[in-house]
């Protein structure tokens, strides 16, 4: 892709001593500001319950309690929510891209009408609390027969996500230069092979961009989750994790941060991996939507 | 208006003239949109015009506009309404400036560089259902990490209790949600900066511009429009959304940081009140609109001026 | 492109295998859903112990466990009724279930439960009771008690106070101060959300806040000496005695167990369920804490607010949700249950078995003897008094014990608040 253009010119080269100490000053505050709470979550899931009542909490723990790693894996089934929602968010993310391709195509071809209203329903759809919408939107759910399923689930998050995959996708198609399409159209393909051909390659960086935000997304919802899914074996990640809290701000300290930093290593690997592509990605979509 | 209308026009009529049958495409998705999204919010908002509360096999009525005329009288919302304004327009503005900071470094060329990319995604990354409990702890009164770090430096005011502190309550619940909020914001803008090319910064180095010119008249003008479709997100999530304040705050102390998506919540939830609830949503959401309505388009107004 | 195609065979096979696994299994009998916001892993262990048994023992009426959190329940239900989907069984707590019950949604079991109702005290029967019919079966309850650190009190040459109904407001008040150094403070007090506890103390008072319940015009709140007594003697503590620690004052209910632990202060006032994270580090390190007696005003009477276990007016299976109910209540059950989040069993039959247990654990057993103060507490059966709670009192509450607004302020807003809420 495209290098990154660095700020500092090369005119310049003999000031960037200059630059330096503030810059990673900078740079210390924000790892410490990021990664400290993260870290802290981590060495938290290795305490154990007694350590974890003593006044003053060290950042290293006195001993690595693996315990909380046991407890929340063999006890609570984490395996089997991670595979839920491992199921579900990739589920969700292919049926987003593959219904949202097209039809951000089509958005951003067709009359502007549409793109209008496709805006403005994203603004509005996401405007009105979620608690507000959830009693209607579960009895939809339970009139289609998918409550208590991770197809239910999978279908409720593909429709949170399709209003802003739709207006990153069609801001990325109005960015593809029409005359490739007008080429296509000359040679005889038909509209379909001109989307797939022509079209579709142009579009990956942003489809990958917009997979990864409807993969995190429904990653780590929680407020559908637990309305909709009614059995155990149907939990989602988020869900375990909610129940080692109790009332009144109690909480299985040690357990919940293991979980949670299990939770936490496949995002962030994917976003290690893929985060170029979602820079590019990003760019695309917003900047025409 | 009108000329806006023709050019418009003729573009999409030139992209017909290519791709004609591409309407069929936008129909798998407008089905589940149409079921599950605007068929529910149709309902809930057709809720706010009834007496809807919660029970057993409740008649509901329609009573007009009974619902917001009695919330026009609701100081207590009110005052809860303004605090959501304040709380999603600087948790913006805040994690602006933080992830627009940090997109910037991360487009240097640094040491560590790889493992800041990392990190930067860690607050997005996280269960959100941790997040506010991680940082209950670090700020812990007496014994908490940083209040020992600022013991530590001999900070003046380390002794306070940041989420507890009337004072510092809400700066302090703003603070953290924008660490939520800065991993979408700096991937974005990076994303912005690289974009722009190569040889547009060279040549204007060669034009004698200095580091500061280069930011105000490239970089800025660059990231101008991903950064308007931010902020107009980010303040919807946050007006909308009241997760992370209740887990931190449970909306004190004193009322301070009791946001109106919270006491739209309750009113639904623990009094059963629907109709009244979904009136609260269906103000809060017209407020939003009219709030981005005069933004987006003065954003625009400033982008067609240049 | 590659990446993407690997991308999308992964996920269906995914999905594929999702599928195999959703395909239920069909039993030969019922299936009843249990839904527990259990978390603790002794009472998660119970449970799965009690369901266990009773499956072997009905094959023909089994019961599935189906755990929610304990924030969300109220969430989860209403959602649950509304859609008409609502588990057979569920343990909730009482407070919560007042509005489910007079909205028509839980089965009444005054008639399935009578061989319970001479082993539950009145008090207790009747919070779970709306317009004398059960619809909440209590289970355990929680007081607010004052734990002490016997070590402590032992090297200041300080009697622990014993006995029931002899322990006074005066008395606590008169301790803290005795144990307040120019070090350490008597008391840690977490006072991060006071409304509900104030409320629930101030029946030691006889604060009544709401008359006039059954008038057609509603309640009238007042606010008076006794409904102003425990907030005010909190607040002489905090800044005519200085006993209690400021820095505990935004805490919550468990927050100043650390440094209880620590040594830092010779009692905190919390509720029950602290208790189990005292034992924990009574077994590891030999931490020495005992419970005093229920604080004492005109009485030592508490509000109580039990876990209880409902019936759904949807269920299918009334009759064998509500047998499965008395199953847990058996004596060895419900005691299994309590002790796994310290509270106190409802009945006296597992009150004693629990008391078994725990003999010669001086704090336990105090606190297990509080279960007898637990009454009613009349406002919780007022319309919009929740609201009120948490809009109006929660913040003016919080004010006033940092010091912010003054009594004459606090009681102003409490009525002015009323008003607009009503």
């Amino acid at each position: 892709m495209s290098t990154p253009a660095s700020v500092i010119a090369p005119a310049e080269k003999r000031k960037r001593k200059y630059y330096l100490i503030p810059t990673y000053f900078a740079v210390i505050c924000y790892v410490i500001f990021l990664g400290f709470p993260f870290l802290w979550m981590f060495t938290t899931s290795l305490k154990s319950p007694l350590e974890l009542l003593q006044l003053h909490q060290t950042l290293l723990p006195k001993g690595l309690y693996w315990q909380n790693y046991q407890d929340i894996i063999e006890k609570r089934g984490l395996i089997n929510s991670a595979k839920n929602s491992l199921v579900i968010a990739t589920a969700t993310t292919v049926i987003t891209t593959i219904f949202a391709v097209p039809a951000g195509y089509a958005i951003a071809r067709l009359k502007k009408v549409f793109s209008g209203a496709a805006t403005g329903w994203i603004l509005i759809s996401q405007v009105f609390p979620v608690s507000l919408v959830i009693i209607p939107l579960f009895m939809a759910v339970r009139r289609v027969g998918l409550l208590d399923t991770i197809w239910g689930l999978i279908l409720v998050y593909l429709v949170a996500s399709l209003p802003f995959a739709l207006w990153m996708l069609k801001g990325y198609v109005a960015s593809i230069p029409m005359d490739l399409e007008e080429a296509g159209a000359m040679d005889g393909a038909s509209s379909f092979q001109i989307l797939r051909r022509i079209v579709f390659p142009l579009l990956l960086p942003g489809i990958v961009a917009t997979a990864l935000f409807t993969f995190l997304n429904s990653w780590n919802e929680f407020f559908f989750a637990l309305v909709l899914i009614q059995s155990p074996e149907h939990e989602t990640l988020p869900l375990t994790l909610a129940r080692f809290m109790g009332s009144e701000g109690q909480v299985l300290l040690g357990p919940l941060a293991a979980g949670a930093f299990l939770a936490t290593i496949p995002s962030l690997l994917v976003f290690g991996i893929m985060q170029r592509k979602l820079a590019s990605g990003l760019l695309a979509g917003a900047v025409k939507g | 208006m009108s000329t806006v209308t023709t050019k418009k026009a003729k573009s999409s009529g030139k992209g017909k003239m290519y791709n004609r049958g591409a309407w069929k495409y936008a129909i798998p998705a407008f089905i589940p949109l149409l079921l599950l999204s605007v068929v529910p919010l149709s309902q809930a908002i057709w809720t706010a015009f009834t007496d809807n509360v919660a029970g057993f096999h409740v008649k509901v009525k329609f009573i007009g506009l009974e619902n917001f005329h009695r919330l026009l009288g609701d100081k207590l919302f009110w005052a809860s309404f303004k605090i959501g304004i304040i709380w999603a327009v600087s948790v913006t503005l805040l994690a602006l400036v933080l992830g627009f900071g940090l997109a910037l470094l991360l487009n240097q060329k640094l040491r560590f560089l790889g493992l800041m990319r990392v990190l930067s995604l860690v607050p997005w990354a996280m269960p959100p259902v941790i997040v506010a409990i991680m940082w209950n702890l670090l700020l812990r009164p007496t014994s908490g990490p940083i209040q020992g770090i600022l013991e530590f430096l001999h900070i003046p005011g380390a002794k306070t209790d940041w989420l507890g502190d009337f004072n510092t309550a809400f700066p302090t619940v703003i603070l953290i949600g924008a660490w939520v909020a800065m991993p979408i914001i700096t991937v974005s803008i990076l994303a912005a900066i690289q974009g722009i090319p190569m040889d547009m910064i060279e040549a204007a180095t060669i034009d004698g511009a200095n580091a500061w010119q280069r930011f105000r008249f490239i970089t800025v003008p660059a990231v101008r429009a991903i950064t308007t479709a931010l902020v107009a997100l980010n303040i919807i999530w946050n007006f909308s959304s009241f997760g992370l304040v209740f887990v931190l705050t449970a909306g004190g102390p004193g009322g301070k940081t009791f946001v109106p998506a919270l006491f739209a919540y309750n009113e639904a939830f623990k009094y059963g009140n629907f109709g009244y609830a979904a009136s609260m949503g269906v103000v809060m959401a017209l407020a939003i609109l009219l709030m981005l309505g005069v933004y987006l388009k003065a954003s625009k107004r400033e982008d067609t001026q240049r | 492109m590659k990446k993407f195609k690997l991308f999308a065979v992964v996920a269906s096979i995914a999905m594929v295998a999702s599928l195999a696994v959703t395909i239920p299994a069909r039993a030969a009998g019922i299936t009843m859903t249990y839904l527990t916001p259990a978390y603790l892993p002794g009472t998660v262990a119970a449970t799965e112990r009690i369901v266990a048994d009773w499956n072997a023992a009905n094959p023909a009426a089994t019961v599935k466990i189906v755990y929610g959190d304990v924030n969300n329940m109220q969430d989860k239900l209403t959602t649950a009724f509304a859609g008409n989907v609502a588990p057979d069984i569920f343990q909730h707590e009482a407070a919560s279930i007042l509005s489910f019950s007079k909205q028509g949604y839980l089965a009444d079991l005054t008639k399935e439960m009578k061989t319970l109702k001479s082993t539950i005290p009145t008090g207790l029967w009747n919070v779970g009771s709306y317009k004398n019919h059960l619809y909440g079966v209590p289970t355990m309850t929680q007081t607010y008690t004052i734990y002490a650190n016997v070590d402590m009190f032992k090297k200041a040459g300080v009697a622990v106070p014993v006995g029931t109904n002899t322990f006074t407001w005066d008395d606590y008040q008169a301790l803290a101060k005795k144990f307040t150094t120019s070090t350490n403070y008597g008391v840690a007090w977490g006072l991060k959300s006071p409304a509900a506890m104030t409320m629930i103390m101030g029946m030691n008072f006889n604060a009544s806040f709401f008359r006039g319940m059954s008038s057609s015009s509603g309640p009238i709140l007042s606010v008076n000496k006794a409904e102003l007594e425990v907030p005010s003697r909190i607040h002489a503590m905090i800044y005519d005695d200085k006993s209690v620690d400021p820095a505990s004052l935004t805490m919550s209910g468990a927050g100043p167990v650390p440094g209880f632990l620590a040594g830092k202060y010779a009692m905190i006032f919390a509720a029950s369920y602290v208790a189990a994270d005292l034992d924990i580090a009574a077994k590891a390190s030999g931490f020495n804490w005992t419970a005093l007696p229920l604080l004492k005003g005109n009485n030592n009477q508490q509000g109580a607010n039990p876990q209880t276990l409902s019936v759904s007016a949807q269920s299918k299976y009334p009759k064998q949700a509500a047998a499965f109910i008395r199953y847990m209540m058996a004596d060895k059950n419900l005691s299994d249950l309590a002790l796994g989040e310290a509270l106190i069993p409802s009945t006296s039959g597992s009150l004693k078995t629990t008391l078994a247990l725990k003999k010669g654990n001086a704090g336990w057993t105090q606190i297990l003897d509080d279960g007898a103060s637990l009454a009613l507490a009349p406002f919780t059966l007022v319309p919009n008094y929740q609201k009120w709670k948490d809009t109006v009192l929660q913040p003016a509450m919080q004010q006033y014990i940092q010091g912010k607004i003054s009594i004459t302020e606090l009681k102003s807003r409490e009525l002015s608040g009323w008003l607009a809420i009503r």
